[in-house]
């Protein structure tokens, strides 16, 4: 089981099984990342956590979970597919990718990611932040298959991994059904006049009715 | 012989074995035929005559006088033809296999156990590979039938009884044949092939050669 912390609005603390994919769907500004983080940095459990960004560099990713998590900087690896990486990263925990369109590229930098985790941790966290840029670059169906034999692989290796998905850049309704498709949960952000609210889908015990999550 | 005869593949896979030293292709040969169905080419000009649709494996060469094997490779890539390779080397390949396009490799001396295993995990990878384009078709014409009717049209579609069932089926088959991408090469490989067949946009130029 993997501990995700009292960040969602259920009765207490959230656990899901170990193998689980998660999806956080919903409009900009509604709190994806953070809220994608927050359920990485739940870890009182010596798990590794790897962070593949395409949103902001891997810099900024490291920053923005460390302000989250307080510590296990040791236990994190990001790999920065944004297209946008400067300065010399070696040594850091850190995997570039030159583009988000080069899905070879993250995949080996993931597995060089996993490989260097391996025997020094416990559970391994993956967070992908955000699939919708991966749409901006390649079609739909390609992602649909890369998504899917990613989760399934980290589903094998017993991890828990939790993706964003910016309904706003994908203007095409069918592609966020597909892109559900391989999650066997997805949690939905929205605005509702000054309050945040979440609906969570596909967590045994836990209803899918709107509630409010704090910001 | 050693290995069992209860392998997920069958006579009906196609090997194609391009190797120059004669000895090593009777062993080869001798250890094969009896499960597949075995091509050979001894050196790489004929292993591109060789090499269409209908093989599934190609175990192929590093070094062999003429082209070489990855030269081969190269040109089976640009052929777009499905079959998998697996490079055989006499020493560890210093490079990254999967990124130069092979999907496995083999260091000589070859055991006949491990030759069987690569090419049933090449087999199983395909396998899997097929039946999550199939899954991705029928997802994006669900998705698309769901976009143009209503429930009610749903519900009296008879296309849209006979999608569901067999996203059901090949769904299932997709959990079972998760062996497909269970190690790190098979993972790498799987993505490589959908990177490869990917419709990429705003990609930058490439640079024009002079014309």
């Amino acid at each position: 089981m993997y501990e995700l912390g009292d960040v969602l609005p259920t009765d207490g603390p959230t656990q899901v099984p170990t193998g689980t994919n998660l999806l956080i769907v919903g409009e900009p500004m509604t709190g994806k990342r953070t809220l994608a983080m927050e359920m990485l940095a739940d870890d009182d459990h010596n798990d590794g956590v790897v962070i593949i960004t395409t949103e902001t560099t891997a810099s900024d990713a490291v920053e923005e979970y460390c302000d989250i998590a307080g510590n296990g900087r040791g236990r994190l690896r990001v790999i920065g597919a944004s297209g946008e990486e400067a300065g010399n990263t070696a040594g850091s925990g850190i995997e570039t990718v030159s583009s988000p369109s080069d899905l070879t590229g993250i995949g080996i930098s993931l597995d060089k990611s996993i490989e260097d985790l391996e025997g020094r941790v416990d559970g391994l966290r993956l967070g992908f932040d955000s699939l919708s840029t991966l749409l901006a670059f390649v079609d739909v169906e390609s992602v649909y298959k890369f998504v899917h034999v990613l989760t399934t692989r980290m589903s094998n290796l017993g991890s828990c991994t939790v993706c964003t998905l910016n309904t706003a850049t994908v203007a095409d309704e069918r592609a966020i059904g597909m892109l559900k498709n391989p999650f066997d949960c997805v949690i939905e952000l929205r605005e509702s006049g000054t309050d945040r609210e979440a609906r969570i889908i596909g967590l045994d015990d836990i209803d899918t009715d709107w509630r409010p999550i704090r910001r | 012989m050693a290995a069992s005869g209860d392998g997920s593949a069958s006579e009906d896979t196609t090997v194609l074995i391009v190797e120059d030293d004669t000895d090593v292709v009777k062993t080869y040969r001798l250890w094969l035929e009896e499960r597949y169905d075995i091509h050979i080419a001894t050196e790489g000009s004929a292993a591109l005559d060789a090499v269409d649709d209908s093989v599934d494996v190609v175990l192929l060469d590093r070094l062999m006088p003429g082209l070489s094997g990855s030269e081969v490779l190269e040109r089976i890539r640009n052929r777009n033809l499905g079959c998998r390779v697996a490079m055989v080397t006499a020493v560890e390949p210093d490079f990254d296999v999967i990124e130069m396009g092979f999907d496995a490799y083999l260091t000589k001396p070859v055991s006949q156990e491990t030759l069987v295993d690569t090419i049933e995990k090449l087999v199983t990878r395909s396998d899997y590979t097929e039946r999550l384009n199939r899954y991705t078709s029928l997802l994006a014409r669900r998705e698309a039938l769901q976009a143009e009717k209503d429930e009610h049209e749903l519900a009296d579609s008879e296309e849209y009884a006979a999608l569901e069932a067999e996203l059901e089926e090949v769904g299932e088959g997709l959990d079972t044949t998760v062996i497909g991408v269970d190690d790190s090469g098979g993972f790498l490989a799987t993505i490589r092939g959908i990177d490869e067949a990917a419709e990429k946009s705003e990609q930058p130029e490439p640079e024009r050669e002079g014309e």
